[in-house]
């Protein structure tokens, strides 16, 4: 292989290894990359690797929160490759009501009840039931089974969720009664791949331990080997249907109304409230605002109002908010309506409040933030309160714990933004300088806030809580050097393609007036050479007296032949260099032409020629179509003056990738080393190799001969050609 | 013949640009519906109609909607998805009669064509606009019916979960208050509570209520959290045989209830046929079909009776699965 050679081989061979690189980060990057096994970091207060939809999440304690009671949050990761695989989880209700669980096989996801793809499995209070069922944007329910001691919140459970084929099999344990329940569900055709999920509905949740492995049918036959039935996910088509398994298997403990006058939850400090403080009538509770007014740690007091955050404890009612410390907040959800006696304090110039009892009235009250400017936020008006405000990012710090702070600004005020740690930090990555951000969360003053010199901060219950309005805009400096230098790079890349597509145009120029050159050549100096030869000699001999009449009338007549020859040649090259000659008749039927010509200057009689064509004609490149019908035109001549043939063919086949001329004879033929040096067949050698056509002769004596000739529809310019420098003999024709 | 490729050409791009530029280009098959609540059983039954016109009309339906009733950011959210995607119509339930409008109005700017089913939302009648109502009126009258039916024309009834947003327009409770008026003067509403859309809220006020009157007979409940405060209210209180719970609306819970005696009865709103209804109504307008600008349902008064009945179960149905 010579030089050239090697050289194209490398290149395609880098661009092929560019290529399957492109490709694979592509596909990394759509399939998330995540391989089994699989652990969580909840220990290290990191899971920047999950991404929520819905929900308030959190970390603490080597556990992941969901402290909302938003109906089908979800916290989604993992690999959409993911097929069979077993996933493991400790997880627990806060507050009461709903349910929470897992989910295997997700996609699709996104923010609504059932808005996704996958089966979930979740532990529901309702029913005290072990659920199982399919998520298609709606809900399929297999039939639930009851769980032996029931469901409890603020109680741990494990889940060991086995996802293999179409079989889905669940074994929920109660983790301090180790008492244990198994379900299997099963589903043709099932949905075979996806990540995994936390999920929780109509209640908070807690996670910890959440781990995924591969898993065997033997994994599924552990669990399969337990339950009495393999649940099919129909959801009860009918209404009386749906009622009739409820009242069947969950007679003795569906409560589709619990009331909350006997529920205690969260009670905590000294011990439960008094049920009748729940009494809108009762004189002890009083609206938030009038704390101010009341004598700090004088009388105990009770609040109402609805949890706008739970670290630290926000109650919020239409007359103001305030913090509440001692409150448990770690059995509340955000959007819980309590009960809060206590006594007010002021903590500097704030007001706090010194919770002795907390009672959970109800769930899942619609909070909307109030929305309002910086300077309004820094008045001190909105402390405490759930507010929204817009605001520019300044920078952005993620700390150790993996909480993070944004400084941010606007027209008239700075003030920080405080998101807690850990999930779905990749969102963070996106958050540039100068981007426009809307947040929500708890306004505090700098007495709170630790007094980081900002005019105050918003405590973001979650990641959620902050969305990007806009991005940085595009002409700050980075942006406008990044486009400079992107406008310079397209400027030399069209100065140098422009230098290339000229480059082809000359080389396509010059490469015409060299086949030209040849044409020329091989048939009018020849000609005229052959022409000038007979008239010398004639000349000569008619000068000298030698030449007999007779002889000189020979000679005479031999240069008219010639001359009539020549113009045949001349005529059949112009005749291929007329644009229109390969428009609505392939050059065969020029060929035929031509033949017939030469027939019929040389006497040659009626010889059977039979043109046949194969396949459908195509448009060829003109130096293709040229030598074609040089070469076949050479062949037919060398075969009627040499070849005494009774009969010819001439077959034009149009293949895939190839045209292929075969000129056949039934001659007299040759041994082929006889005529290899010569002239024809060397012509004909030679315009092979101009279009890259490979060129063959069979023949043998007695045995005639057939000449093939397999060329290329299009010459073009190779990929090699274009990476090549501009040469300097190019730019000097150019110029 | 190459010329005649190259005017071929040059129409077929023209074209797509021209499409690409039409604001009226619709680039989706897909019908966008918005419930109040995407997971009650009544919202499900919208879903089950809206699938079944549009196996009709061989079109998709997106489904999703807020997590809790009376949200309304999520709708807004949903409905500028719709927009973005350029689909093919938009079915809102919306949970505020004034806050939609807007999102409305930018849906019927795109050329999207809506429906909005259940409760109006506060817009004129305008081109491509079509409203699916449930007969409000008629739910009053229904309701008040059946209060003199099961009160023996003669008691006291309290009103639960009266939206004050909602109940600037001719609302089931004003019909029933009418009704009741002209037809039994001898039934007295003694109290008109208001609350949002929670069961908390309800539960508490339903709890004053009756202790306040204890001679209440019946309560009247507006909408299913309102139903479900009641039915505590009245457990906690202990007064379950001397009060007759008719609830509007309907979900899986309050339907067990109805069966186990708990609820007297339910006033329904027909929510599979008006999800059909509505999806055939944006198919209609996108194919330039003339439809009525409003369609009024009558809702149905489910009883312990009729709760088996094919009508009934037919309009409760809850397979959502697409039939093809």
């Amino acid at each position: 292989m010579n030089l050239r050679g090697r050289k194209s081989l490398w290149i395609v061979g880098i661009g092929a290894c560019l290529i399957i690189m492109a490709f694979a980060i592509l596909f990394a990057f759509r399939h998330g990359g995540q391989n089994l096994p699989y652990h969580d970091s909840f220990l290290k207060n990191d899971a920047g690797e999950w991404r929520p939809f819905g929900g308030i999440w959190e970390m603490n304690r080597g556990a992941v929160y969901n402290h909302s009671d938003e109906r089908g949050a979800k916290l989604v990761t993992g690999s959409a490759d993911w097929k069979d695989y077993a996933l493991d989880s400790d997880l627990k209700l806060i507050g009461h009501g709903g349910d929470v669980g897992l989910i295997v096989r997700v996609g699709d996801e996104e923010r609504g009840v059932d808005s996704y793809r996958g089966y979930y499995i979740g532990l529901r209070s309702a029913d005290s039931a072990l659920v199982l069922g399919k998520a298609d944007h709606g809900w399929m329910e297999g039939r639930p089974v009851p769980m032996q001691g029931g469901v409890h919140a603020e109680e741990w459970y494990h889940l060991h969720v086995v996802a293999y084929g179409c079989q889905i099999g669940a074994e929920a344990t109660n983790i301090q009664t180790q008492q244990t329940t198994w379900a299997a569900l099963e589903e043709q055709p099932c949905l075979e791949r996806g990540s995994i999920g936390l999920r929780s509905m109509g209640t908070g949740g807690e996670w910890r331990g959440v781990s995924v492995e591969t898993a065997d049918e033997q994994a599924w036959r552990n669990i399969r080997i337990h339950t009495s039935f393999v649940a099919q996910p129909e959801f009860p088509a009918r209404e009386a249907d749906y009622n009739r398994m409820r009242e069947t298997y969950f007679k003795d403990v569906y409560a589709p109304v619990r009331n909350y006058r006997n529920f205690p939850a969260g009670d905590s400090g000294d011990g439960a409230l008094d049920p009748n403080l729940r009494n809108l009538g009762t004189p002890e509770v009083v609206p938030i605002d009038s704390l101010n007014t009341l004598p700090t740690s004088s009388q105990t007091v009770t609040i109402r109002g609805v949890v706008t955050l739970t670290s630290p404890l926000y109650v919020q009612d239409p007359s103001g908010s305030i913090l509440v410390e001692n409150g448990n907040a770690a059995e509340l959800n955000l959007g819980d309506e309590i009960q809060v006696s206590g006594t007010p304090v002021m903590d500097e110039f704030m007001h706090k409040f010194k919770a002795t009892g907390v009672r959970l009235l109800w769930d899942r009250t619609l909070v909307a933030p109030v929305s309002i400017t910086s300077s309004q936020a820094a008045s001190g008006g909105f402390e405490g309160s759930f507010v929204e405000l817009r605001g520019t990012l300044a920078s952005s710090t993620k700390h150790p714990d993996h909480t993070i702070t944004l400084k941010m600004y606007d027209f008239a005020q700075s003030f920080n933004v405080e998101v807690p740690n850990g999930i779905s930090t990749d969102k963070f990555a996106n958050w540039a300088p100068g981007s426009r951000l809307l947040v929500r969360g708890i306004c505090t003053l700098p007495a709170h806030s630790g007094g980081s010199g900002t005019a105050f901060t918003i405590l973001a219950p979650g990641i959620s809580s902050v969305q990007m309005l806009n991005g940085p805009p595009w002409w700050t400096g980075k942006q406008l050097v990044r486009l400079l230098i992107l406008t310079l790079l397209l400027v030399c890349g069209a100065g140098y393609l422009y230098l290339r597509l000229e480059r082809w145009k000359m080389a396509a120029i010059l490469g015409e007036r060299e086949r030209l050159a040849h044409e020329m050549h091989d048939t009018l100096a020849q000609s005229f050479a052959g022409i000038g030869f007979h008239l010398q000699g004639l000349y000569n001999g008619m000068r000298t007296g030698h030449t007999a009449p007779p002889d000189a009338l020979a000679m005479v007549q031999s240069a008219c032949e010639m001359v009539a020859h020549g113009h045949c040649e001349a005529s059949a090259s112009i005749a291929a260099l007329h644009p229109d000659a390969d428009e609505g008749q392939d050059f065969l039927v020029a060929l035929d032409h031509s033949t017939r010509e030469v027939l019929h200057s040389g006497n040659s009689g009626s010889m059977p020629i039979r043109f046949v064509r194969e396949g459908v004609a195509r448009p060829l490149s003109t130096p293709v179509r040229d030598a074609l019908f040089h070469i076949g035109r050479e062949a037919i001549a060398n075969m009627l003056r040499h070849a005494n043939a009774r009969e010819m063919e001439l077959r034009l086949r149009y293949e895939s990738k190839f045209v292929v001329l075969a000129i056949r004879d039934d001659g007299v033929g040759f041994h082929p080393p006889q005529l290899s040096a010569g002239m024809g067949i060397r012509g004909m050698q030679r315009r092979c190799g101009n279009i890259g056509a490979r060129f063959e002769i069979q023949s043998a004596p007695g045995n005639g001969t057939c000449i093939t000739v397999q060329a290329p529809y299009r010459l073009g310019p190779k990929l090699v050609e274009w990476l090549k420098p501009v040469r300097k003999s190019d730019e000097d024709m150019l110029a | 013949m190459l010329a005649k490729w190259r005017g071929m050409s040059v129409t077929a791009l023209g074209g797509l640009l021209l499409c690409a530029g039409c604001k009226r280009f619709s680039s989706s098959n897909t019908i966008c519906v918005i419930p109040r609540q995407a997971s009650e059983s009544m919202w499900v039954s919208e879903h089950v109609g809206a699938n079944d016109a549009a196996s009709q009309y061989h079109v998709n339906i997106y489904w999703n909607g807020p997590t809790e009733e009376g949200d309304v950011e999520p709708q807004i959210e949903l409905a500028d998805r719709a927009i973005r995607d350029h689909d093919l119509g938009l079915v809102l339930s919306p949970n505020n009669p004034f806050a939609l409008n807007t999102a409305v109005e930018r849906s019927l700017e795109a050329g999207i064509p809506v429906a909005i089913v259940g409760n109006p939302v506060s817009l004129a009648n305008e081109e491509r606009l079509t409203f699916v109502l449930n007969d409000e009126r008629e739910a009053g009258t229904l309701l008040a019916h059946r209060v003199e039916q099961v009160l023996n024309h003669h008691g006291e009834v309290l009103i639960l979960g009266i939206d004050p947003v909602a109940s600037r327009y001719p609302d089931r409770a004003a019909e029933f208050e009418t009704t009741l008026s002209r037809e039994d003067p001898d039934i007295h509403v003694v109290e008109r509570v208001k609350s949002a859309f929670n069961f908390g809220a309800a539960e508490l006020s339903a709890e004053q209520a009756i202790l306040a009157h204890p001679h209440l007979a019946a309560i009247v409940s507006l909408n299913t959290e309102a139903s479900r405060g009641a039915v505590a209210a009245v457990n906690a209180t202990h007064r379950a045989t001397h009060i007759s719970i008719i609830g509007c609306d309907y979900s899986m819970a309050l339907v067990f209830l109805l069966r186990h005696g708990l609820i007297d009865s339910l006033v329904a709103q027909n929510m599979r046929a008006m999800g059909e209804l509505a999806v055939e109504s944006v198919m209609k307008e996108s194919r330039g079909t003339p439809v009525p600008a409003k369609i009024y349902l009558k809702p149905v008064l489910i009883t312990r009776d009729n709760i088996d009945s094919d009508p009934i179960q037919w309009m409760l149905y809850m397979d959502w699965r697409v039939r093809r």
